[in-house]
């Protein structure tokens, strides 16, 4: 395949972009474009023209995603030509050179199966690629088979991804391993199972536990019982145990008060009320005894204390003028000090008044104290004459400011002018706004109509052949029903189905005829069958023989002729005879050749009965045929009236899709057109309107055709004279709030006047009396005051000083006077000391006197108490002795000495009785409900020696021997129930089964990917060796030629040698025969290496295959200009077998490739 | 009076061929054979059922926790509590498991001998129910053949488990006709064995339930059970009712006219989320199977396990009660015809003209089975052997990866110049 032309029409940065590769003779192609000159897209075009674009392109920033187009011209070996447009899309990307449709696979017969990625990787190479070939060669330390696989497959990459194979089938399995994931999952599948085993229950575990239990609970029962028996012989045994001590203790005790005899038996106290009164008795007597000795002291020491009455009579008046001495002292020194101070404040006074008006003498300063309570009221009227002066002041002021302002408005208003209404131009304005942008709308409404309009004829033009008409005439169409199309449709597609069935019978038919009719010919051909008509035929003649010599015979008739015509050669007789003969031959023939002769009746009988059958398919074939020229009859009719020879209904639906559609657009062209004149009207009617408004308003008209600029200019006029009509309204307002200020000031003025006059005349009201005249000021005024209020503070408190002096004289007077006549009454010695000593002397004395009073209370006090005491302990004494005598007639006792005897037998009788009760009451409870008589003949029997003995084995036996075993029963008992519980139908295991057969799928699942992976890599090695051992001659040979020629003579050539592990590696030769492996070589030159196994492998694919265009992209960025030249020299020799394009970015090459010469075709396409 | 017919409940049986992965619904399918069976119990209590007949394979052949029958007698005491008469045969799979011989059934259970065919009659439902159970795992005559006459008194019910006159994929266990069946003049017989829900005869009626459950990926859509209502000694009708609690379904889905991975993930999308939406509430368990002759081919099988692990995302966000995506088949064929590439004279014509003669040819793979024979050491039997044996040195199994391996190695050779 060679590509002829491509044309970027609409990619990347490219509009309408041919290049033409079109040159005879293939040749190598240079397509040059500076960087962002498009070489990369273009590039990619070459191969979307190839392959399609890919659905995430680059190459969409200048034309959309639907609008790119690449056309191209591409030739095959064979010399068929193809011009394509290759589209973007999904599907339907191939066009025609006129814009019809191909189909998606219609480059095949040009790429022969090759994709665009094997196109990539085969018949592309660029810089990177080249490198990494190169790089790859290294890896691969120059492997004979990997290098030349890898140079045809153009796979750079091949080493590495033989190395992933292995890693990756490494890192799901290996055999010996336990990491990888398989050998994981397997683990863990062996583990999972080991777990089910685990939380598996078996029948016959669960069948053991339940009969372990069951076993168990039998024991127990049993042991249940024999420990009750044991418990039930050591509690008798206990018991006469316990009894025996008592019941021998009880007899005793009868046997005590038996020999006791009669006895008087005595209350429980008895004792110890006996004792009780024979104490109290001895008590009593010696109390009396000890009381009526110290009643005789007291009253001797009460015989020798005296008291003074009088004083103690005094005692109250005495200790209160104690009380009073103190105060009389202190006012007594105090006196001269209030004398001073007083002296002192009536000089001060004195001079005070003498200062303010000396003409009053000090004795009528009383005149003064009126001034002084008009004291606040003078205050106030000095403070307000201040204000209400700078009041009056003020308003004056303010008054001549307000005229001058007046003044100034009334001649800004005379200025202004007059001017008229804006409301009708405003009103006008907002209708017309609120049809928005008419102007645009109207605009844009015309532009869609001429777009829809175009896109109409366009549809029409795409309608076809089919009809011949004009936009106009389509709405009135009467098309055909899409219903009716499906009718035809299947009426075809029945006929259609029919006929094929009826043809396929036909050929069946046939068959079977020629069938039939091949085996009857075997049968026949096998030889002559004999036939029941043939037997028939024999029998008549025969017959008529019969007959003729019958006739001859017995009626004597000549039957000569008859018998000739019969048969000509034999005589009568014989003729008959071998009639007779040939019957019997044919009978027997057909006797014995029954079954032929069967056969070949049936297999006529088929053949005819086929022949039949075919016919009457015939027959419904042509009734097919003719049913089918109806339909195509009745399908032409239905579009006879639209004049249209039509296609099948498949297509014709099609078209009456496109023709619908069409339709549809036409109607909206119309709604367009009506659109565009109501928008037309409403813009001229509002233009007329705002025209009039202007004139209305005197304004100068212009004759504008835009909306909006005449708009423009009615809202300027408006706001012109609504501004005017602003400034006047706010002139008037002003003038009237100014008059009306000046008149409030005026009133003011007036009243300031006023209040000034009315207090001068209140101020001097107030100020008489001072001596002052009108004028005073208010300081002045408050000065004299203030001395006036002195001088009657310093009269007042001499005042109150006289008083205090008048009254301590007074008191000391009173106390005297109550001192002496106490004394009196005491005593005439005390009388005659001074106040103050007699008061000390009289306290002492009450003090003296009033001690020994209280002394004789006290005797008196203890006299009565011990005469008490004796009178109590006689009483007791008496109550003691008949209570003796009580208790000796209580006792049957003659006197109180025997009391103490029958005491001690009642209380031994008492004793022995309380010990029977209480034996009796415990045996009552060791008996445990039996009788006290079967008890004791219960311990009679018993051997009280063994009993002990019996006890502690029958204990021994309980507590060493059953008890343990029972816990330990029940013990067990409870671990057997527990595990059977456990048993309880879970599905752990189940749940388990489930997770293990998840796992045994992942086992799978990876196993299979493991198995692609070294499969995969297995059948590749194989391969790679395959190719190496059937092309390795050949190749490296032509590789080798490149190689000297791309190196310049540096090395002579390539060969095959085998390294120290004996594998076939490559070598470069130096001209001198000095080997050089690839590890020797430089970068450089393993990527000329590389690139001379891919010519070699290429020329030599081309040599059994068509060609295909080897695409470069600068590839030899990196090459020295010597071998850069080389290097074009060898690919432009190549292309005189194949199309080679290389794509460049520089220049340089373009001029190397142009020095080659004309020998060497060149071209070179520039961006 | 009703009753309810079931068979092949293989109670705790495993669900196979789910692999675990992140955002699978592991709880949701726990116990699944049980919960349905729990979904049967309570079925026949709620519908005040007479009896319920289980024709069969009760259990796993293979499983021995005794605990699925101590689970299962615990249910059959509830069913006993209600009221309800229970009658059993067991299938070839019973006479294999330990757990039948061990158990001690409720009185309300009757399982049939396995040596004769027996009667039960329940007089007052004017019932008779006949039936034999399998003595051992094989029996291949006709059991059937031995069973009574319809007692013309009563309504009779064969309660057989048999593989009627053949059926694929089932062993050939108790083959007998219908006609045969026929002939014994019964209203109803109770077949088991076929996991597939089928009415075989109206007159008289002859019907597999199906399984209870479905247990792997061969079986599919809805599970259940039998509910048969008999009015006047005749059958009134027969409704299957559903009792799984996880539907398997097959997804194919035909991506020939997608022609980009997008475009074949919606497709995905739309066919699982179609196929949730159809198991009314259940989780599902689907295989998923792309068909057709796909531009996208090669994409789809050298990154199959890329698009196994979006499609099983896609899946887990589905929503609803959950989707276990079993398996992703990518069967899909090349759209551009490879037949011109294999004839080329170079390297990659070569390496597909040797694997394409791996493909056709067994013989040769053969040579192949090398490679992994260590791995086939290290699999356990399970996977060795039973219905879906994997065998990773079988050659058929080895032709039949050829597709896989031309893609993976085609696409890392192409793509190899982008690694």
């Amino acid at each position: 395949m060679e590509i002829r032309e491509l044309n970027l029409l609409a990619f990347g940065p490219f509009s309408e972009r041919l290049l033409d590769f079109s040159t005879a003779g293939g040749g190598l192609h240079i397509v040059y474009g500076p960087n962002e000159a498009g070489k990369s897209s273009s590039l990619r075009g070459l191969k979307a023209l190839l392959f399609g674009i890919p659905s995430r392109t680059t190459d969409n920033f200048r034309y959309e995603n639907k609008d790119l187009r690449i056309g191209g011209t591409l030739r095959s070996h064979d010399g068929d030509e193809l011009a394509v447009i290759r589209r973007k899309g999904n599907k339907n990307t191939l066009l025609s050179a006129d814009g019809g449709q191909l189909a998606d696979n219609s480059l095949s017969p040009f790429l022969h199966g090759v994709s665009a990625e094997v196109f990539e990787m085969l018949f592309g190479i660029d810089h990177e690629a080249l490198v990494r070939g190169g790089q790859e060669i290294l890896e691969q330390k120059g492997e004979v088979g990997q290098a030349l696989f890898a140079a045809s497959m153009g796979s750079a990459a091949l080493h590495a991804m033989l190395e992933h194979l292995e890693t990756e089938a490494g890192e799901l399995f290996k055999p010996g391993g336990s990491k990888p994931v398989v050998n994981a999952a397997l683990k863990e599948y062996s583990r999972v199972l080991k777990e089910i085993n685990a939380q598996s229950l078996s029948s016959r575990q669960w069948g053991e536990a339940r009969k372990a239990l069951e076993r168990t609970n039998k024991e127990l029962d049993q042991l249940q019982a024999e420990l009750l028996q044991c418990k039930a012989e050591r509690n008798r045994l206990r018991r006469i145990q316990r009894a025996l001590p008592r019941i021998t203790a009880r007899r005793e005790l009868l046997l005590k008060i038996t020999a006791l005899g009669d006895v008087v038996v005595l209350a429980a106290d008895f004792g110890k009320r006996r004792e009780t009164a024979a104490r109290e008795l001895d008590k009593a007597i010696a109390t009396v005894n000890g009381a009526t000795r110290t009643l005789e002291g007291l009253q001797q020491q009460l015989a020798a204390i005296s008291v003074n009455t009088e004083i103690l009579e005094l005692g109250e008046t005495i200790e209160d003028l104690h009380a009073r001495l103190g105060g009389h002292r202190k006012a007594m020194q105090d006196r001269p000090h209030l004398e001073a101070e007083r002296d002192q404040l009536l000089t001060d006074t004195a001079a005070l008044l003498k200062a303010v008006r000396p003409d009053i003498a000090l004795a009528d300063a009383e005149t003064l104290r009126p001034v002084l309570s008009r004291g606040a009221r003078i205050t106030d009227l000095g403070n307000q004459r201040q204000a209400l002066i700078e009041r009056e002041r003020q308003s004056v002021k303010l008054q001549r400011e307000q005229e001058a302002r007046l003044q100034k408005a009334r001649e800004e208003r005379a200025a202004l002018a007059e001017a008229g209404s804006s409301e009708a131009l405003h009103k006008q304005v907002t209708l017309a706004r609120r049809q928005g942008d008419l102007d645009e709308s109207l605009r844009t409404a015309r532009d869609e109509y001429a777009a829809l309009e175009q896109a109409c004829r366009h549809d029409l033009s795409r309608l076809g052949a089919q009809w011949q008409g004009t936009l106009d005439e389509i709405p009135g169409l009467a098309l055909p029903s899409r219903e009716s199309i499906d009718r035809f449709e299947q009426a075809y597609a029945d006929v259609a189905e029919r006929t094929g069935r009826l043809d396929d019978r036909q050929a069946e038919h046939a068959n079977m005829l020629r069938e039939t009719q091949k085996q009857l010919d075997e049968i026949q051909y096998a030889g002559s069958i004999p036939a029941e008509q043939d037997l028939l035929d024999v029998r008549s003649g025969r017959q008529q023989a019969w007959e003729l010599i019958r006739r001859q015979w017995l009626g004597g008739e000549v039957v000569d002729t008859e018998a000739r015509e019969l048969d000509p050669e034999r005589a009568l007789p014989e003729a008959y005879e071998f009639r007779v003969t040939d019957a019997d031959d044919v009978a027997d023939r057909l006797r014995r050749e029954a079954e032929r002769v069967q056969k070949q009746a049936s297999l006529l009988a088929a053949l005819s009965d086929a022949r039949a059958r075919a016919e009457e398919v015939a027959g419904e074939r042509a009734a097919c045929a003719g049913e089918q020229q109806q339909i195509d009859a009745d399908w032409a009719s239905l579009w006879e009236r639209l004049a249209i020879q039509p296609l099948p209904p498949r297509e014709m639906r099609a078209w009456l899709d496109h023709m619908e559609r069409l339709r549809n657009r036409i109607e909206e062209l119309h709604g367009q057109r009506r659109r565009m004149d109501t928008l037309e009207k409403t813009r001229g009617l509002h233009i007329q309107s705002l025209q009039q408004a202007l004139q209305d308003l005197g304004e100068v008209v212009s004759t504008t055709e835009s909306l909006e600029s005449l708009l423009t200019e009615c809202e300027a006029v408006a706001d012109r004279i609504d501004n005017l009509a602003r400034q006047r309204q706010a002139l008037d307002k002003e003038i009237h709030t100014l008059e009306q200020g000046l008149e409030s000031t005026r009133l003011e003025q007036q009243a300031a006047s006023e209040a000034l006059e009315t207090w001068k005349g209140e101020w001097q009201e107030v100020i008489g009396g001072l001596g002052l005249g009108a004028d005073a000021l208010p300081a002045e005024v408050t000065a004299i005051l203030d001395s006036v209020k002195a001088l009657f503070g310093k009269q007042n408190e001499a005042d109150k000083l006289q008083i205090r002096i008048e009254a301590i004289d007074a008191e000391a007077r009173i106390f005297r006077e109550e001192v002496a006549s106490v004394a009196a009454r005491v005593g005439p010695d005390i009388a005659k000391l001074p106040a103050e000593d007699a008061v000390a002397r009289l306290t002492r004395l009450l003090g003296d006197t009033q001690r020994e009073h209280t002394r004789r209370q006290q005797f008196e006090e203890q006299i009565r108490k011990s005469q008490d005491d004796i009178n109590r302990a006689e009483a007791t004494r008496k109550t003691m002795r008949e209570r003796l005598d009580a208790l000796c007639k209580e006792a049957e006792c003659p006197d109180a000495s025997g009391l103490e005897l029958a005491e001690q037998r009642s209380n031994e009788y008492q004793n022995s009785k309380h010990a029977i009760d209480s034996l009796e009451l415990e045996l009552r409870d060791i008996a445990e409900g039996m009788t006290l008589i079967e008890l004791e003949s219960q311990v009679d029997a018993a051997d009280p020696d063994t009993l002990p003995g019996e006890i502690e084995s029958l204990t021994g036996r309980i507590d060493d021997e059953l008890e343990p075993l029972k816990t330990q029963l029940a013990v067990t008992k409870g671990e057997q129930q527990k595990e059977l519980d456990m048993m309880n139908g879970g599905d752990d295991a189940a749940v388990l089964a489930d997770e293990a057969q998840s796992v045994l799928v992942g086992v799978r699942t990876n196993a299979e990917q493991y198995v692609r992976l070294k499969l995969a890599s297995r059948i590749l090695r194989n391969e790679i060796e395959r190719y190496r051992q059937q092309h390795q001659g050949p190749l490296l040979e032509r590789a080798s030629e490149h190689f000297a020629v791309l190196t310049q003579g540096s090395f002579a050539g390539l060969r095959a040698d085998f390294n120290e592990k004996d594998e076939p590696v490559l070598v470069g030769m130096r001209p001198d025969d000095a080997r050089v492996y690839v590890e020797g070589m430089s970068s450089g030159t393993r990527d000329q290496l590389y690139l001379a196994l891919r010519l070699a492998s290429l020329e030599k694919y081309m040599e059994s295959a068509e060609p295909m265009p080897f695409i470069v992209d600068d590839i030899l960025v990196h090459f020295d200009d010597e071998r850069s030249r080389a290097t074009l020299g060898v690919l432009a020799e190549l292309a005189r077998k194949t199309q080679i394009i290389l794509f460049t970015h520089h220049h340089r090459l373009v001029e190397q490739a142009q020095a080659l010469g004309a020998a060497l075709p060149v071209m070179v396409h520039e961006l | 009076m009703k009753f309810i017919h079931a068979a092949d409940v293989h109670l705790d049986s495993p669900l196979r061929g789910l692999e675990r992965y992140e955002g699978a619904p592991v709880d949701e399918i726990r116990s699944a054979t049980r919960r349905a069976f729990d979904n049967l119990i309570e079925l026949a209590i709620a519908e005040e059922v007479a009896c319920v007949l289980l024709a069969g394979d009760l259990y796993d052949g293979d499983w021995k926790d005794y605990n699925t029958g101590l689970y299962f007698i615990d249910r059959m005491r509830q069913l006993e509590s209600a009221g309800i008469q229970v009658f059993i045969v067991a299938g070839n799979h019973d006479a294999a498991s330990q757990i039948t011989k061990q158990l001690r059934l409720p009185d309300n259970v009757t399982l049939f001998s396995t040596s004769k065919p027996e009667t039960v009659v329940l007089e007052k439902l004017g019932l008779a129910v006949h039936g034999q159970g399998f003595a051992r795992r094989e029996v291949t005559e006709d059991i059937s053949s031995a069973y009574p006459q319809a007692d013309p008194h009563l309504f009779n019910i064969g309660l057989l488990h048999t593989c009627l006159d053949g059926k694929p994929g089932h062993e050939p266990y108790a083959p007998c006709t219908v006609d045969g069946l026929r002939s014994k003049g019964y209203h109803y017989w109770a077949l088991g064995h076929v996991h597939n829900r089928e009415v075989v005869s109206q007159d008289p009626w002859i019907v597999f339930p199906g399984n209870i459950q479905g247990r792997h990926a061969r079986e599919i859509g809805p599970k259940g059970c039998t509910l048969v209502t008999v009015a006047d000694g005749q059958v009134a009708a027969v409704e299957h009712r559903d009792l799984d609690v996880l539907r398997w379904v097959r997804c194919v889905v035909d991506v020939t006219d997608s022609a980009s991975l997008d475009e074949i993930y919606a497709q995905v999308r739309d066919a699982l989320q179609q196929a949730l939406d159809a198991a009314d509430e259940r989780p599902v368990a689907a295989r998923l199977v792309l068909q057709g002759s796909s531009p996208v081919h090669s994409s789809l099988h050298s990154d199959s396990l890329h698009w196994i692990q979006e499609y099983r995302a896609l899946a887990s966000g589905l929503g609803g009660a959950g989707m276990w995506l079993e398996k992703v088949a990518i069967e899909t064929r090349q759209a551009v015809a490879m037949e011109e590439l294999l004839e080329r004279d170079d390297a990659l014509g070569g390496l597909l003209r040797a694997i394409h003669a791996l493909e056709i040819d067994a013989a040769s793979v053969e040579g192949l089975a090398n490679e992994v024979a260590d791995l086939r050491q290290k699999l356990p039997p399970e996977l060795l052997g039973g219905e879906d044996r994997y065998d990773p040195t079988d050659p058929g199994y080895l032709a039949s990866l050829m597709e896989d391996i031309k893609e993976l190695l085609v696409h890392r050779l192409v793509s190899s110049g982008d690694a």
